[in-house]
């Protein structure tokens, strides 16, 4: 795979000099994504407890709050740098407020999925006038790793979302 | 899934990410249908040794259940009159679940009031205009209604001749919501999810509201009083009620309910030893019409019978002095009409 790369790379600057950007063949990331709610049950001491399941296997209704996590792991030998996860709020769901996590990473949002800003930072335009964007408006996330991801280690992004 | 759980313990955020979720029972404004398939779709774009590698994405789904809810409001009062049948209250039933439902409706009386309405029924309206029509609204519960749908459902009830005003009586509505396909009750999904298919989650199958029927009637109330105006010895000066002296008779008719009463007409005997005096008001006329503090108005009670301007105001043959439409067609709530005449002491 690096080899493959590293041919990639000295064909590409042989033979396209400052063309297009170059893409290596193969994926060094591999992207995951999971759906999950949160369930209370009892465990066998008796106790009520807190347990996250899978979305697929839970009862999803108006209303319910679903985690969402998406998961980049590198699988190259090589460091993945200025890596960049996006992610569209999923339709018929709403942002919960303040629910965005993302360990290293520098998270910005968009309103309308071309101008993406910090929280606090967009505006939207209502009946001709700007105001601060709402949480609840915002339709995409994304996350802007800080760091490269070294061989063999993954790095998340986790936001919640209400199903509408 | 379990090497994100990993990574959470090891950066000390799994309390974080884990508090205040869980199952919120709010009714939303949009119900996402049962169904419905969510999709997350998310790219990660990143380079290897500062190249620009292909954007990979990835995707989870789920599908929605079914949640099932019903709402019903009321709260409205109407008022009505003794003996009034098929009086209407007012209720709305909207289908704040995420699916298509049916819903049976049972109209009730309730205690705490001071009477029942006898008859009660429900009908559903079937045009959407708001207003009970017996001959198009005759259905007694709701089919088909549509996720976020509202239907507007009237409770009818005949009111005693007995209740008086004021007096009221609390009907309710209770609409409970029925699966289409089994024709009876939704029945919760216990289990486990199974995915990729609907589960049903019966949050509320049963709802109600209550309406008032107020009681609001005319209660009339009727005195009639005599002053001396003049008599032919001390004229207006302390005048006495001897042969000669004119008299004013005053009617007070006071409605003290709260509906305004309709007259068909006064009539009031004109008293024995005594002669009407005509043309003893404004511009000659015979009798004085006052509603509340208001100024009088005057009308003309011809002798004979036959009311030959139709002022509302006649003599009739025996004697009598009536007064009626236009010159009085009704006494508001709360409002006193004064009739005044005067006659001469024979």
């Amino acid at each position: 795979m690096i080899q493959g790369t590293v041919k990639f790379i000295a064909a590409a600057v042989i033979a396209c000099a400052l063309q297009a950007p170059a893409f290596a063949q193969g994926n060094c990331v591999e992207l995951k994504t999971t759906g999950e709610v949160e369930k209370e049950v009892v465990n066998d001491k008796g106790e009520k407890t807190r347990t996250l399941v899978a979305a697929a296997d839970a009862k999803v209704i108006p209303g319910t709050e679903v985690i969402w996590t998406v998961t980049a792991k590198n699988t190259c030998k090589e460091p993945s740098d200025k890596v960049v996860i996006t992610n569209p709020v999923p339709e018929h769901m709403t942002l919960v407020p303040g629910s965005v996590f993302g360990a290293g990473a520098e998270v910005t949002y968009s309103v309308d999925g071309k101008t993406f800003a910090p929280a606090g930072k967009l505006t939207v335009t209502e009946n001709g006038v700007a105001r601060p964007a709402r949480a609840e408006e915002y339709r995409q996330i994304r996350w802007a790793f800080t760091n490269p991801i070294p061989a063999g280690s993954s790095a998340f992004g986790r936001f919640r979302a209400t199903l509408n | 899934m379990i090497s994100v759980l990993k990574q959470m313990r090891r950066v000390g955020l799994a309390v974080v990410a884990l508090g205040s979720i869980g199952l919120s029972g709010t009714a939303f404004a949009q119900n996402t249908a049962s169904g419905t398939a969510i999709n997350n779709t998310a790219t990660v774009n990143y380079t290897v040794n500062s190249i620009a590698q292909t954007p990979i994405s990835a995707s989870a789904s789920f599908v929605v259940d079914t949640v099932v809810n019903v709402n019903v409001t009321g709260g409205t009062s109407v008022n009505v009159t003794p003996g009034q049948t098929a009086a209407v209250t007012v209720f709305t039933v909207t289908n704040t679940s995420n699916i298509t439902s049916n819903f049976t409706l049972t109209p009730t009386n309730q205690a705490g009031d001071n009477f029942d309405v006898t008859n009660i029924a429900v009908r559903v309206d079937a045009n959407g205009n708001g207003t009970y029509e017996p001959a198009t609204d005759t259905g007694t519960s709701i089919t088909g209604l549509a996720r976020n749908g509202s239907v507007t459902v009237f409770v009818l009830g005949d009111i005693p001749v007995s209740a008086t005003n004021t007096q009221t009586a609390i009907d309710r509505l209770t609409a409970n919501a029925i699966n289409p396909a089994t024709s009876v009750a939704w029945v919760n999904d216990t289990g486990v999810d199974v995915a990729a298919s609907v589960q049903i989650v019966v949050q509320n199958n049963s709802a109600f509201a209550q309406d008032t029927y107020t009681v609001a009637t005319a209660t009339l109330g009727v005195t009639k009083t005599s002053s001396v105006i003049s008599d032919p010895v001390n004229n207006t000066t302390n005048p006495k009620a001897i042969p000669g002296a004119v008299m004013q008779y005053a009617i007070a008719i006071a409605n003290t309910g709260s509906q305004a009463a309709t007259l068909s007409s006064l009539n009031d005997p004109i008293p024995a030893n005594t002669t009407f005096l005509a043309g003893q008001f404004t511009g000659a006329t015979d009798v004085s019409i006052q509603v509340g503090a208001a100024p009088a108005t005057f009308c003309v009670a011809e002798a004979g019978g036959t009311d030959s301007n139709a002022d509302g105001c006649v003599r009739t043959v025996g004697g009598a002095l009536t007064v009626g439409a236009p010159a009085i067609t009704s006494v508001a709530a709360g409002s006193t009409v004064t009739v005044r005449f005067r006659v001469t002491i024979q």
